[in-house]
């Protein structure tokens, strides 16, 4: 973290240039925020500022912070916590060779197998003797396919609504 | 319910603006220059907005009547449809709103009247004929009816413009203004349904299906036309039960001669929106159940969607004439009578 001096007002400012852009690439807009805790504004100068002043300024701050962080780490709850753990692709490419396009219904069809088959091994619905990759999704897509299909039963809540 | 409404610069002083300012005194105001700035930008998460979402008051430049997708209709020939408003109160899981937009905030464009001059210049477009403008396909059209008073202005608008026909197509029962004004035939009033497990389960804080019927019922008595949009239509083993029993509910409450139009689609969407609701709902069954890629919409396969509809058809015919029934498949796009062969073969004699 950088900290310059403008000579403005009474406080310093930390420059965000670039590092909001960056988390944002990393995470969603709603959960990267920018809390100016020391701001200059133009009726005081910033030449009475030193590290304990600051370090005073910012502390006075803490609930503030920490009352954002809760509320962000609240909202990121909700997304993290209805991502079903996904099943992993090697033990299928292991055995078959899939092509590019192949892993990728590869992919798609083992995430659709953690939603409706959790807990099942999806490798326990592919014959032992299947020939090809090709052989393997159709297999799995269509024991998925064969499976009960009840839309309406009660899905895993998220994180309760923020007040 | 609104805790921050951003407001355009150029109608901030716009008397309706400040009507609807005016409805939430507590929330925060933003001024801004468009509202493509807070609605557009990219790695949004609507999920997360759908918790709190702001209102964004703005003004519609541009086409603010389009064309509706080839063949698309109920019983008109020329069809059109307009959006005074982006994005929904409520929160259907399977609405492809949050696969369409970036943002979950509510858009209302406040310049009713040139929506209202570019109807009359698509009338005009079509001298001596009737033309339909279908509402509620980016909104509820009736959701945020008591702050947006759309539907009053709508109304007097449609009044003296006889070949203007306007679908209201909602889940919702805010229906004062429908019940304030007296019924015109060139405004049906369509309801979306669903069975009550399935709206339950899906259809979050949207108005229950009893009440949704209830509502319907006081505008029949008023003599509103009515419409029914069993759309979209879900699968799943229990389906033929459900909608069954959805049927008997909806014409135990509701008289068939009240009845517009009944529409018919089963659950479609474009690919690129489907992949945005999986990225935001990765645990939802209803995504991960078979659904196949079919001319660049997702759906069931062409199979199971023609049983679904014949199905559908099948029960429906028992309650209402057949010229009433429009059904909507993901390989035609079109949303028309049904064809004959699926009539036939769900047991509707021939005429």
């Amino acid at each position: 973290m950088r900290w310059s001096a403008r000579r403005t007002r009474s406080s310093l400012v930390r420059p965000s240039s670039g590092s909001e852009e960056s988390a944002w690439r990393a995470s969603s807009a709603e959960l990267v925020q920018s809390l100016k805790v020391i701001s200059d504004h133009p009726g005081e100068s910033v030449a009475h500022l030193d590290l304990q002043r600051i370090e005073g300024l910012i502390g006075n701050c803490f609930d503030e912070i920490d009352g954002l962080v809760k509320a962000l780490q609240d909202l990121a709850g909700i997304v993290v916590s209805t991502t079903p753990e996904p099943y992993r692709l090697e033990p299928f490419v292991e055995r078959w060779h899939f092509s590019v396009t192949q892993r990728h219904r590869l992919r798609r069809v083992l995430a659709r197998w953690a939603v409706l088959a959790k807990g099942e091994d999806p490798l326990t619905s592919v014959p032992s003797g299947c020939p090809s990759a090709r052989h393997t999704i159709e297999a799995l897509e269509n024991a998925l396919l064969a499976k009960p299909l009840d839309l309406h039963a009660e899905v895993a809540r998220p994180l309760t609504k923020l007040s | 319910m609104i805790q921050t409404i951003y407001i355009e610069r150029q109608v901030a002083d716009h008397p309706r603006a400040r009507e609807v300012l005016a409805r939430f005194p507590a929330a925060q105001r933003i001024d801004c220059d468009r509202y493509t700035e807070i609605f557009n930008p990219k790695n949004q998460n609507f999920r997360l907005q759908k918790q709190q979402p702001a209102l964004i008051i703005a003004h519609k430049f541009g086409k603010r009547v389009l064309s509706a997708p080839e063949g698309y209709g109920i019983g008109g020939q020329h069809n059109y449809y307009f959006s005074h408003m982006l994005n929904c109160i409520y929160d259907c899981r399977y609405c492809f709103l949050q696969g369409m937009y970036r943002s979950a905030h509510y858009v209302l464009f406040i310049n009713y009247d040139d929506f209202f001059a570019s109807m009359d210049r698509t009338l005009a477009n079509h001298p001596s004929e009737d033309v339909w403008f279908f509402s509620g396909y980016d909104c509820d059209s009736l959701a945020l009816d008591p702050v947006t008073g759309f539907a009053t202005h709508l109304l007097t608008f449609l009044e003296s413009r006889q070949r203007a026909f306007v679908e209201l197509r909602t889940k919702s029962t805010q229906i004062r203004a429908l019940l304030a004004a007296p019924a015109i035939p060139n405004a049906v009033v369509a309801f979306s349904l669903t069975p009550t497990e399935t709206a339950d389960r899906f259809e979050h804080k949207a108005p229950p299906i009893a009440k949704r019927l209830q509502a319907m019922r006081q505008l029949a008595d008023k003599g509103w036309p009515l419409g029914l949009r069993f759309d979209p239509l879900i699968f799943d083993d229990a389906f033929e039960e459900r909608y069954r029993r959805l049927f008997e509910e909806v014409f135990a409450a509701l008289a068939p001669q009240s009845l517009h139009s009944v529409t018919l689609g089963a659950f479609r969407m474009p690919q690129r929106f489907f992949r945005n609701l999986i990225r935001l709902y990765p645990s939802e069954p209803l995504f991960a159940s078979p659904l196949q890629n079919r001319s660049g919409l997702v759906s069931y396969s062409k199979t199971r969607e023609e049983e679904m509809i014949r199905f559908c058809l099948k029960e429906l015919t028992t309650y209402v004439p057949p010229e009433r029934l429009f059904s909507c498949s993901a390989d035609t796009r079109q949303h028309g009578n049904p064809p004959v062969q699926i009539l036939q073969a769900a047991g509707v004699p021939k005429r």
